[in-house]
Order: C-alpha cells, then structure tokens, then sequence
C-alpha cells in the first residue's frame, strides 16, 4: 500500500469524528486507531493469507490539511450522525441479493429504515431519526462496529 | 379452498368418496378432483382406492387453535395476546411486523401452516413446506431498548431446546449463536428481528423455523445438513403439542427477560454448547479467524482462543473446521 495513501487516511480520520478506519485492497489492509493510550495506531493484519510486505505506517499526526488537500472522497462531516446502538456487523441491505437501503444523496424521512446492525443473529433495523439528505456512509457493509460508532450522517 | 376447506374434510385419514366430498363443497367432482391435484402438488400424499375414495394415509394434523390456547400453562395464557393461525403466509416475521405496524404488542403470536417467502439470516431462504414443520413468529416489546437485549438471541435457543427436550428429542446442541441441531445436523433456526428506537421503546420479532415432518420433495432443496423431530424421535409427534412446548418456554422467557437478562441463561446455554473446545471457524463479513471455541462471555459473545490471543465475535457463522 502507497505510504501516500496511508498518510491521507490519518488525515482523513483526523478531520473525521471517526475513531478507527480499516482499509483492504486486495491482500493487504491497514486499520488505523485514533488516539492514545495502549492501543496500537496502526495495525497491518491480514488473516489466513501469505504475508504480503508489511507497510510502516506513521502514527498519526497533527493534521495539516488544507482546504486543497481535502479529498473528495470523504468531506468534513456536519451532518447528523447515526451511531450504532449495539455492538455487531454493519449490512446495508437486507440481504446480498438486494439493493443498499440508501445510498449517499438520497432523501429520507424520520422512521426510514436506513442500516441494519446484526448481533448475534438479532437484526436491529436502524431508522433515522432526522429527515434530510444522506451525507456519507462510514462503515462498509459487513464490517464490524462497536457501541455509539458513527454509522451514517444525515444534511 | 383446496387448503382451507377441503384439507380439513380429508385430514382425518378416513376414505371420503368423491361424490360426498362434493356434495359438502358443492361443487362437482371434477372440481374436486382438481382441488385433490392442488393438495398433492403441496407435496400431500393422498390415496385413491375405487369405491371407497380419497384419504390421506394416517391423516394428517393440522395447526388448531383453540387446542394451542387451551394446551398452555395457565400463567403462560395471560402472557398471549393474541393466537393467529394462518393457512399460507410470505413470512410468519413478515406478518408480526404487519401487525405491529397497525398496532399489535407483545404477545401477539402469528402461526402458518406454509411460508412462501420464508427468510432465514441475511435474505437466505428458509424450506417452508405444507403442514410438515413450525413457523412460529411472536412480538414482544421492550422498554429498555437494545441494550437491555443482550443475550436475548441465544436464551430463545435454550428455550426452543428445553422445548424439544420435553418430547425426548435426542442429542440437542446449540450452534452459537442459536441453530437448533439435533446429532449436529439443522433442525431448526432463530432469527430475530427489531424494530423501533433502538435506544429507547422497541419490538422484537423472534421467527422459529423447526422441521417437524419435512416432506422429502421439499428437504431436497436445503443446502446444509438437516433433520426433523420425526427422524430423531423415529416416531410423529403433534405439532400443536410442540407448539404449546415452545410457547410455555417462550413467552415467560419474554415476559422475564427484562429483569432477568441474559445470567440465568448463559450457564443453560453453555450444557448445550454444541462446539465447545473445538477448532472452528468464524466467518464475519469477509473475515476468516481459525480458532478453540470457549463458549460464551457474560453477554453472549463467542469466545474464540486464536493465535493472536482471546477474541469475542459479536456476530458471524460459525463450521467445525476440517480435519487436515
């Protein structure tokens, strides 16, 4: 993985309110922590596959970001976050075969179902709780997140 | 009508000549005759001897609802708001979150003799034959929002298990977090389904699929291995019974789980643990960790002991992993 690339997700979780990015491409993937304490900021674990070379990323740094640098990808977020009530895996649809819930620009109203969290085989559908414009999508689908993570945010 | 009003004529394993059959349905053989084609195309074996007429051989039990209301243990009946026993439905789940929609509560209890859309987790399918097996859904609402669910999942497996352990199934295990497996083959599946605010006042749908009697047309389309109450008890037990088991389990688990949480439970479930000390592996999202089962923690969370040390999974499947 690009040292570049792992430099522009600290930073993007640095603007974010984000508390930890995973990022696989291929083989390879890299999670990165948000701050202190015992916790390791980087993480370079890839399961049940031959090791590729190991990027050394930095530990985060202050950001420096500057209005140009701001990736497209990923705007400063204002909107109303969604956080997740419950430890467990992130689906954005009800099933493989069906289309995502919402899709980042797409209107919703108070009580749409917009994520559903699955723990232990328990499927939580999660409905927002403001009307407005999908802002962004944080979490991937099927990815794990834990009590209180941001979800989604809502303009 | 097929299902509604001529099944029951027949179900009572006595030879029914066409002509009689006719006259209570009023309509002609013929059209009786292809009433009968629409019963066997359900996968029904129904006899025909000339004379005599059509049965189905040692007849056939269907799901009956004043037995159930009247068959449940006087402190559970309170509990049951109400009983619906439906002929053909896309999801007994599906129904419960219809009716809690027009405004249904806790003890509302949906029954179905056939799925058309039965769901299993993840969209998956779930084999839902004619009066063979249970499709059980039941709503219950819950103040204290998610949180005060934890462990909920796996304390309505240990229910659904002590239920079949009335009737001496033998050899009932638990895969976590709650299939039903009988000899380490399915025989029967939990998912549960909520709705509401999630941080506050929510409804809970618990749907149970148990295969009682699998047709063997229909067990030809299950993709994993699988059992029914009739082939472990080598014998046929009633369902209305079974239901009854699993409502007397079910709805004071339900009424309680909200003082009691998950404790009492955790030791139950872990007797019927069916992979405990063994080398398994958790697929979550996209992610394979190899790993010792060790039960569950205080919450229910599996207790993996990998490589990389102690883990917890909060979701995933769970498969024995090969011997190599």
């Amino acid at each position: 993985m690009d040292i570049r690339k792992v430099k522009k997700l600290i930073e993007l979780l640095e603007e974010s309110n984000i508390s930890e990015i995973e990022i696989k491409e291929g083989e390879e993937s890299v999670r990165i922590t948000r701050g202190g304490g015992n916790v390791p900021p980087v993480l370079v674990a890839p399961m049940a596959a031959p090791a590729p070379a190991l990027t050394s990323a930095p530990a985060p740094v202050a950001p420096a970001a500057t209005a140009e640098e701001a990736p497209v990808v990923a705007p400063a977020l204002n909107g109303h976050v969604v956080k997740s009530p419950m430890v467990g895996s992130f689906y954005r649809s009800p099933s493989p075969s069906s289309p995502a819930l919402v899709e980042v620009g797409q209107h919703v109203k108070v009580g749409d179902v917009i994520c559903i969290i699955e723990a232990m085989k328990m499927m939580n559908q999660i409905e927002t709780d403001k009307a407005g414009v999908i802002e962004a999508i944080l979490v991937e689908n099927g990815q794990a997140v834990e009590f209180d993570q941001p979800l989604i945010t809502i303009v | 009508m097929a299902k509604t009003v001529l099944l029951p004529l027949i179900a009572d394993g006595e030879f029914h000549s066409g002509q009689e059959l006719a006259a209570v349905l009023g309509v002609s053989r013929t059209a009786v005759w292809k009433q009968l084609a629409k019963l066997q195309d359900l996968g029904l074996e129904i006899e025909s001897v000339r004379g005599k007429g059509y049965r189905i051989n040692g007849g056939l039990e269907l799901l009956d609802q004043p037995r159930i209301e009247a068959g449940l243990q006087p402190g559970v009946r309170s509990l049951l708001t109400e009983l619906v026993v439906a002929v053909v439905l896309d999801s007994t789940n599906a129904e419960v979150l219809r009716r809690l929609q027009q405004g249904g509560g806790s003890g509302l209890v949906c029954l179905a003799e056939q799925q058309t859309a039965g769901r299993g987790r993840l969209g998956r399918q779930w084999i839902s034959p004619f009066a063979g097996n249970i499709y059980l859904s039941l709503a219950w609402e819950f103040a204290g929002g998610a949180a005060a669910l934890e462990g909920l999942s796996l304390a309505v497996g240990v229910a659904v298990a002590r239920a079949l352990q009335q009737f001496a199934v033998p050899d009932i295990a638990l895969k976590w977090p709650n299939d039903i497996l009988c000899s380490g083959a399915k025989l029967g599946g939990i998912l549960i389904e909520m709705v509401g605010d999630a941080a506050g006042s929510c409804q809970v749908v618990i749907g149970i699929g148990l295969n009682v009697q699998m047709p063997a047309r229909a067990g030809k389309d299950i993709d994993q291995r699988w059992t029914d109450i009739r082939t472990a008890l080598g014998t046929s037990v009633s369902r209305n019974q079974i239901v009854i088991a699993l409502l007397d389990q079910l709805l004071p688990l339900l009424g309680g789980y909200e003082d009691s949480g998950f404790s009492p439970w955790r030791e139950r479930w872990l007797v019927l643990d069916a992979h405990a000390g063994k080398d398994v592996i958790v697929v979550s999202g996209d992610r394979r960790t190899a790993g010792t089962a060790r039960g569950i923690d205080e919450t229910g969370a599996l207790v993996l002991d990998t490589a990389l040390g102690r883990q917890l999974f909060h979701g995933g499947e769970v498969s024995v992993r090969a011997v190599e």
